[in-house]
């Protein structure tokens, strides 16, 4: 019955209480304020609060950031050390079965040393050393594995849970599960500098859930805050004249409303106006880092990147659910001709992570923030060979994979100076405990307190989920 | 007439199969009853008053005459009324001037906008294909379809040929170019994906459009609650399988401008040549004679070390540009004919000499068999080359097969090329996204779990099982078959039933039943009756939606009051009976097409064409329905108001209120515009008194006086206004301009003729442009001998400004440059030369500007022609005054301009713009009572 206002209204239907319906929908940017009082049947958004999940237990997560390193970091030269590649290098390796997207050759050792850091020593590699620095919190898992080695599969298998239908984003479903904390700012935000990584909006994308779940997308390359965000800033009015236009708004809204019976989604219009208002300041706020103390600014660096992460701290201040940074428009971390690219990527973003886990830290929000670091796939342990019109230079660059990966998470609730799972000698494939993306998705859920089977929107005659049938909650990551 | 159901048959088969549960058939599986009508007067309010009878509500009293004309303004046209309407039924509220007045509606052009935007949500209709890599992924052809449908409304077309139109146009039309080939976009304009995905948008898209039931849920296993199984799925998706779209979309016009569509035939023609060409040169590498020895012997290699696709490329590209696909193709194409009967004795023959010889030795037998293969002395291998699986044997149709990813990535860009000028040509003329049977159709079967690679049991097409099932009528294609079936109201019970539901929907703002799901496990409606009457009269009416239409908007409950009678609320909150007129908020097209027409801008006779970005402001003269429908990256707005998704078909808008919608009223660009222009018209500007001009805005935006007390509060208002507030911000737009270089002065600027490829410039090709290699774009700009070369910022507010930036020439070497900044009165802020190579920063002193001053950055070359190109960033900082803090005002490359940028108006507006963008925005314009 979801996914459409139009329906015979029915008394079980009308939300008995209307206010903590708002808290879950939230009032503000990104939630639904007062959805869908079709015929002021008091119907909200198609959904019964039957289908709303009921809390099973309390989350250790209030929020999720997201660091997407798109194009697909490679887990051999990061997070996942592989001696034996050293010692095999420039030999064909047993490769078993695992096609790989393009052409490739022998073993490829990593150009980059690793080393033990923190009280876990959680073995890291150079190019994430401020990183590295949090080894204690962070929970590496090794034994990722996604379906297909291509990237526009897997990346809305890792943001949406399915790799080729149109489905809602982990983003929207936890908007739509949990609603928004912030009346001023969107629920959900996505962050890339200087245009959109590939398959652009359908990374954040609601699909057929309704469309104020999508997430608010920022070019955060744009220093003047007001351009971020469309409509955000009258270019021609002053404040003084903004506001007396609001107030003379309201007086003929108020007057309208005075002549007639009491009607809900007449002064949820109203509302809307005082909170579009207010929403210019704080969200102007929300992302101007001029207000940032010259030595928080050092700490994070210089970049786009870093800026980024300053931005998404002040946002997970303020209550937003669920942010995602992408490295950079495109594909970044696609390293296929020469895999020292992978130096200057981390170099780009490595000292804003290690700021942020601080910063987080040093505010005690990382406890209940859930930092999510990773690409929608790995890379091959093996070299790529050049072919026309492809990987055409130095033959030092890796493939994409996805029979084995890394990704890390840190704070809400998981484990810190852990590793769990493990790819083969060569780190080609998950061996030991692998972890799909479905049970990626399972655990997130989780964290932030829902059950990933739980968790439905019913639409076209049956109730969809995140992960689909599959899915399973990693426990022994959690703390 | 309709015939009874029962003798029909299918209803016993259907009681048949749900007695064996202990069930009576599901409300919608039935047939509709014929009842007779219990009382005089419109049978909508006779079988509504019956249903609040018991429910225990009473009926309210009609709303003033006024709100009908309204209502029926908003739902049949989208549009306001006119005044002249108003006045009529209020001068003569009865029911034949009420008739009259909602036929003129029907009979107006704006109707099959507003309907055809209904359908376009059923439709899932975009402009875009979606994500498809580097490539063009508009539907240039996809406004043919939303043309037809509003054709299809305006003509009241019967409905079972509305359904069959869409779904089977081809098999209907006579002619090759006939215009209701535009039909079948219904099918086509979806979103694509996997082939599988995108047969199984289509599936959903009719039998969820036209029959609101989910055979989708059937794809990976029987339905969990209807009685719709893998089976029936299947049928419907094999039929769709076997319905490809045409290489070349059928051309269903001709464009009326005779030298533009020559024009484009010239550009479309070169474009094949060259397409051609690339496969002839591939063709030809593939039977050069050296060439096909290399294939040979990597082929050997190949078939020797047992390499995959991979290691096949990679290899072959060690000899050069040779495509690891041929080499592929050759290993498979000698084994196969080694394995055959008799195989070649010299081909025997060279196997083995290869496994004997050494490499050097390899390279001269390669040739050799090369020779043979190409020429004619030996019959055995010569008579290989003409055999359709040799790769000699491949024509250029089929180079596509072997190209290599660099020969693909250029295929691509032709393919975009030719997408590009299909969609922007003025001379491309219209084509329909038609469908055609396959000649051999493909065996259908079911897919185990739903996966394309898990082929299962083969089946034979069927008509959906729960509606009486059995195979299609065997002298016809199966895809017309299914639209009749779909079409055919006397046998089919839901398809009546779902259109009438819509119709009623989008009329009464609350469905009788879930558009989206007419399954098992939705309740029988409360209204069922009135259903099946209105389902039946539909179908008695030949499929007449205009003539459905009329029945609804004469009724009572169209026009009855939006309080209603006082208790009823108590007893009946959800309306469910239609006791009261659902107050409404109007969804985004009304509101916006409503605006548009209140300030004079929208031209409504305008009608059908490309879509256009609602973004741009020559888009201000169109409706909505028009919108360039991006589904890859749906517009901020749409998503702010609730537009559908695209992406899935939409059984009716979800309705939400947040504040991204207010500062749209607040802040739009659009708002602005609109509400400046109305302002500065000329006909408000004709009215001298206050009281006048208030009366004229209130009469224009809401067809009405403006009520006592309300002219008041606006003059208070006014009174109020503070000068200072309307002093303009601070701000500015770019410009490019060129002239003549006079000593360092330039003179007679003015803006550069062309732009192409984001760049201004003099002449599309640089070295024969009049002015050769003059040109500026976001990143980068060359200047000219003699001429001078400006980037003006002009300044819309007052205060100080600042231009600062960086110039990066890269060439090695090339005559020096000189750059000056230069503010109003040509005042010089800074200036300096630029050799080559050479990387500067440059920063003007501040310099004070009133709204339309400028500052200007001019590059010249007085040394010489030979400069090379400069990349430039370029910004303008200010502040309004010493001690404010300063802003960024303009970035050139950000804020490029182009001939589609808005320039933002000098003007900062006036209080008169304020109340007609507050009314705008007000709760009194946007909800329909």
């Amino acid at each position: 019955m979801m996914g459409s206002s139009f329906h015979s209204p029915r008394s079980q239907d009308v939300i008995v209480d209307r206010r903590d319906f708002l808290r879950r929908c939230g009032m503000g940017f990104g939630g639904m304020a007062l959805a869908g009082l079709m015929g002021g049947s008091g119907r909200a958004l198609g959904a019964g609060p039957e289908a709303w999940p009921a809390p099973q237990f309390a989350p250790k997560a209030k929020r999720v950031v997201h660091l997407f390193m798109n194009g697909g970091p490679s887990q051999v030269d990061t997070f996942d050390p592989k001696p034996m590649l050293d010692k095999r290098h420039g030999q064909v390796i047993p490769l078993e079965g695992l096609k790989t997207e393009r052409p490739t050759g022998t073993a490829l050792r990593s150009p980059f040393s690793f080393a033990r850091y923190g009280k876990s020593g959680l073995e890291v590699s150079e190019l994430f050393a401020h990183t590295a620095a949090h080894a204690d919190e962070l929970c590496v898992i090794r034994s990722m594995t996604a379906d297909v080695p291509n990237h526009e599969p897997s990346l809305m298998l890792m943001n949406c849970g399915d790799g080729r239908l149109s489905r809602p984003s982990v983003g929207s479903w936890i908007s739509y599960g949990l609603g928004s904390a912030n009346d001023n700012l969107p629920a959900y935000v996505s962050m890339c500098p200087g245009g959109m990584p590939i398959k652009r909006a359908e990374n954040w994308r609601s699909s057929f859930l309704p469309g104020n779940f999508q997430g608010t997308y920022l070019d955060t390359s744009i220093q003047d805050v007001e351009r971020m965000l469309e409509n955000l800033r009258n270019p021609r009015a002053r404040d003084s004249r903004q506001a007396k236009q609001i107030a003379f708004l309201e007086e003929i809204n108020r007057r309208h409303l005075a002549e007639r019976q009491h009607d809900p989604q007449l002064e949820a219009r109203i509302r809307s106006f005082e909170l579009a208002y207010r929403m210019q300041s704080d969200a102007t706020d929300a992302f101007d880092l001029s207000k940032e103390p010259a030595a928080i600014k050092e700490m994070y660096g210089p970049g786009d990147f870093a800026r980024q992460c300053l931005m998404a701290r002040r946002l997970v201040e303020r209550g937003v659910r669920y942010i995602q940074l992408w490295h950079g428009n495109g594909q970044p971390w696609d390293s296929h001709d020469d895999i020292e690219d992978h130096r200057r990527l981390a170099r780009e973003c490595d000292q804003g992570i290690g700021a942020f886990l601080t910063d987080l830290k040093q505010r005690g929000l990382l406890e209940e923030t859930l930092v999510i670091w990773g690409g929608e796939f790995g890379r091959t342990p093996v070299v790529e060979m050049p072919q026309a019109g492809s990987n055409m230079g130095v033959m030092k660059g890796r493939d994409h994979n996805h029979y084995g990966f890394s990704m890390w998470m840190a704070g809400g609730g998981v484990k810190g100076g852990h590793v769990h799972g493990a790819t083969d000698d060569f780190g080609f494939a998950a061996v030991d405990k692998p972890m799909h993306v479905h049970d990626l998705h399972a655990t997130i859920l989780h964290l932030l307190g829902m059950d990933h089977e739980k968790l439905t929107y019913h639409y076209s005659g049956r109730d969809f989920r995140l992960t689909d049938v599959h899915g399973v909650v990693v426990r022994s990551i959690i703390a | 007439m309709l015939r009874p159901l029962l003798a029909s048959g299918f209803l016993l088969g259907l009681a048949a199969a749900w007695a064996q549960g202990g069930k009576s058939a599901h409300w919608a599986y039935r047939a509709p009853i014929a009842e007779p009508i219990p009382g005089p007067g419109n049978p909508v309010d006779v079988l509504l008053g019956q249903a609040r009878k018991v429910a225990g509500v009473r009926e309210g009293k009609l709303a003033e005459p006024r709100r009908w004309v309204e209502r029926a303004a908003f739902t049949l046209t989208g549009l306001p009324p006119t005044l002249e309407q108003i006045r009529r039924i209020e001068a003569t509220p009865d029911e034949p001037t009420w008739a009259a007045l909602v036929d003129e509606m029907l009979a107006s052009g704006a109707y099959g906008e507003r309907w055809a935007r209904h359908w376009m949500d059923v439709a899932r209709y975009a402009d875009t294909r979606g994500y498809h890599f580097d490539q063009d992924n508009r539907y240039p052809f996809a406004y043919t379809y939303r043309d037809w449908l509003i054709g299809a409304f305006n003509q009241d077309i019967p409905f079972e040929r509305f359904i069959k139109l869409q779904i089977a146009a081809d098999l209907l039309v006579a002619k090759q170019d006939d215009p209701d080939l535009a039909a079948l976009g219904f099918l086509t304009v979806g979103l694509r994906g996997r082939d599988a995905d995108t047969l199984d948008d289509r599936v959903d898209v009719v039998t969820r459009g036209f029959m609101s039931t989910t055979v989708a849920c059937a794809r990976c296993h029987d339905h969990k609650s209807d009685p719709i199984t893998q089976r029936d799925y299947y049928s419907i998706y094999s039929i769709f399988e076997n319905a490809a779209e045409p290489a070349e979309r059928p051309v269903i016009g001709t464009p009326g401008d005779k030298p533009a569509f020559e024009a484009y035939l010239r550009e479309a023609q070169a474009l094949e040549a060259k397409d051609l060409e690339v496969r002839q040169g591939v063709l030809e590498h593939l039977r050069d004679p050296a060439a096909l020895a290399v294939y040979l012997k990597l082929a050997w290699e190949a078939q020797k070390g047992g390499w995959d696709q991979g290691r096949a490329t990679a290899e072959a590209f060690k000899h050069g540009r040779y495509r690891g696909q041929a080499v592929v193709r050759w290993r498979d194409f000698l084994q196969k004919v080694r394995k055959e009967k008799d195989p070649p004795a010299a081909l025997t023959a060279w196997d083995g000499a290869m496994d004997s010889a050494d490499d050097a030795r390899r390279s001269g037998l390669c040739a050799q068999l090369a020779a043979s293969l190409l020429g004619d002395a030996d019959a055995g291998l010569a008579g290989l080359k003409s055999r359709k699986d040799c790769p000699l044997g491949y024509g250029v149709g089929r180079m596509h097969e072997v190209f290599d990813v660099e020969d693909t990535n250029k295929s691509r860009e032709r393919e975009s090329a030719k997408s590009k000028l299909q969609a922007e040509h003025p001379g491309s003329p219209p084509r329909a996204m038609s469908v055609k049977d396959a000649r051999d159709w493909k065996q259908a079967r079911i897919f185990l779990r739903g996966d394309p690679g898990a082929p299962g049991e083969e089946i034979q097409r069927q008509w959906l099982g729960m509606l009486g099932g059995g195979s299609f009528q065997a002298d016809k294609s199966p895809r017309l078959a299914l639209a009749e079936k779909i079409g055919d109201f006397s046998n089919n019970p839901l398809t009546a039933r779902a259109w009438i539901n819509r119709v009623w929907a989008w009329n009464f703002g609350a469905p009788l039943a879930d558009p989206g799901d007419f399954g098992i496990q939705q309740p029988e409606p409360k209204l069922l009756r009135l259903m099946d009457w209105l389902a039946l009269e539909f179908a008695r009416s030949g499929g007449s939606t205009k003539q459905l239409q009329r029945t609804l908007l004469t009724s009572r409950a169209f026009r009855v009051s939006v309080s209603g009678a006082a208790g009823n609320a108590g007893v009946d909150e959800g309306n469910t009976t239609f006791w009261k007129w659902n107050r409404r908020r109007a969804d985004f097209e009304s509101m916006r097409d409503r605006m548009l027409m209140t300030s004079g801008s929208l031209e409504v006779g305008m009608r059908g064409g490309r879509s256009v970005k609602l973004d741009e402001p020559a888009a201000d003269a169109r409706r909505s329905v028009y919108a360039f429908v991006d589904r890859f990256e749906l517009p901020g707005t749409f998503v702010s108001f609730d537009l559908p998704h695209p992406d899935h078909h939409s059984a009716g808008r979800i309705e939400t209120t947040v504040p991204q919608q207010a500062l749209f009223f607040l802040n739009s660009p659009l708002l602005l515009r609109q509400a400046a222009k109305l302002a500065e018209s000329p006909e408000l500007a004709a009215i001298k008194d206050e009281a006048g001009r208030i009366g004229w805005i209130y009469e224009r935006l809401l067809q009405r006086a403006p009520a006592s007390g309300e002219s008041e509060m606006v003059k208070r208002w006014l009174a109020a206004a503070d000068p200072a507030d309307y002093q303009p911000r601070l701000g500015g737009y770019w410009e490019i301009l060129h002239g003549q270089d006079l000593d360092g002065v330039p003179s007679g600027l003015r803006p550069l003729p062309m732009f192409d490829a984001g760049q201004w410039k003099t002449g599309k090709d640089l070295a024969t442009a009049p002015i050769p290699y003059l040109h500026a774009g976001a990143n980068g700009a060359h200047p000219a001998p003699g001429y001078a070369l400006v980037a003006r910022w002009l300044a819309t507010g007052a205060g100080e400004v600042r231009l600062v930036g960086d110039l990066d020439r890269r060439a090695k070497q090339g005559d020096t440059l000189a750059w000056e900044i230069r503010g109003p009165n040509n005042a010089v802020g800074a200036s300096g030369r630029l050799a080559a190579p050479q990387k500067t920063s440059l920063e003007s002193s501040w310099v004070a500007v009133k709204a339309g001053e400028h500052v200007d950055f001019v590059l010249r070359a007085p040394e010489g022609a030979n400069s090379g190109s400069t990349a430039w960033d370029l910004r303008v900082v200010g502040r309004e005054t010493p001690e404010a803090e300063e802003m960024d005002l303009g970035s050139l490359r950000r804020d490029f301009p182009t001939p589609g940028s808005v320039r933002p108006s000098m003007a900062a507006g006036d209080p008169w713009a304020d109340l007609i963008q507050m009314l705008w925005a007000s709760n009194d314009f946007n909800f329909i009572e």
